[in-house]
């Protein structure tokens, strides 16, 4: 069941690029966030 | 990706940071937004926790490879060529929108792989937005 308007944002920690752990959450924290889940190639 | 980075000033001007998730390494995942001079937080998510965790969907063969999709995928292959896929080749991708309170403001779940938001939708989400700072 995909999620909809209004439902909270799942929380999930990912390291970035440079290897360092990110929890999603702290990249909303101070303004909003467009994110972007990629299929991404090469 | 051209035009999430083409467009990446206007979401900054509505008050947004912009994220991107991958399904690659780290080191990949590096590779990709370095290549693609990605100015913007990219994280990688090689076990997918995060595309289930907002329940994005592997797509059937008809959204991958079907018709729907064969005209947009000539027009990228003929305008960026082809590389060799990063990830799960079904794993469909999304986007969405979260505020400062940490709620969906905006959600795209694509009906194929080259269905992709319309910046100008999220842009007028992004508009009606409190922020911090504008």
């Amino acid at each position: 069941m995909p999620l909809s308007i209004g439902d909270p944002a799942p929380d999930v920690e990912l390291p970035d690029d440079d290897g360092d752990d990110v929890r999603l959450s702290s990249l909303w924290r101070h303004r909003p966030l467009l994110l972007f889940f990629l299929r991404h190639y090469g | 990706m051209v035009h999430l980075r083409k467009d990446y000033s206007r979401f900054q001007d509505a008050g947004a940071d912009v994220a991107v998730v991958t399904m690659g390494s780290v080191e990949q995942t590096a590779g990709f937004c370095l290549k693609h001079r990605l100015s913007f937080r990219c994280v990688a998510d090689p076990d997918l926790a995060a595309y289930q965790a907002f329940r994005l969907q592997r797509g059937g063969i008809a959204q991958i490879a079907g018709p729907a999709v064969w005209l947009s995928g000539l027009k990228s292959f003929l305008r960026h060529g082809t590389a060799k896929p990063v990830g799960r080749i079904r794993q469909l991708h999304g986007a969405f929108v979260i505020d400062t309170c940490g709620i969906l403001q905006y959600v795209h779940y694509p009906a194929n792989s080259f269905d992709n938001p319309s910046h100008d939708e999220i842009v007028t989400v992004l508009d009606t937005l409190p922020t911090t700072a504008k």
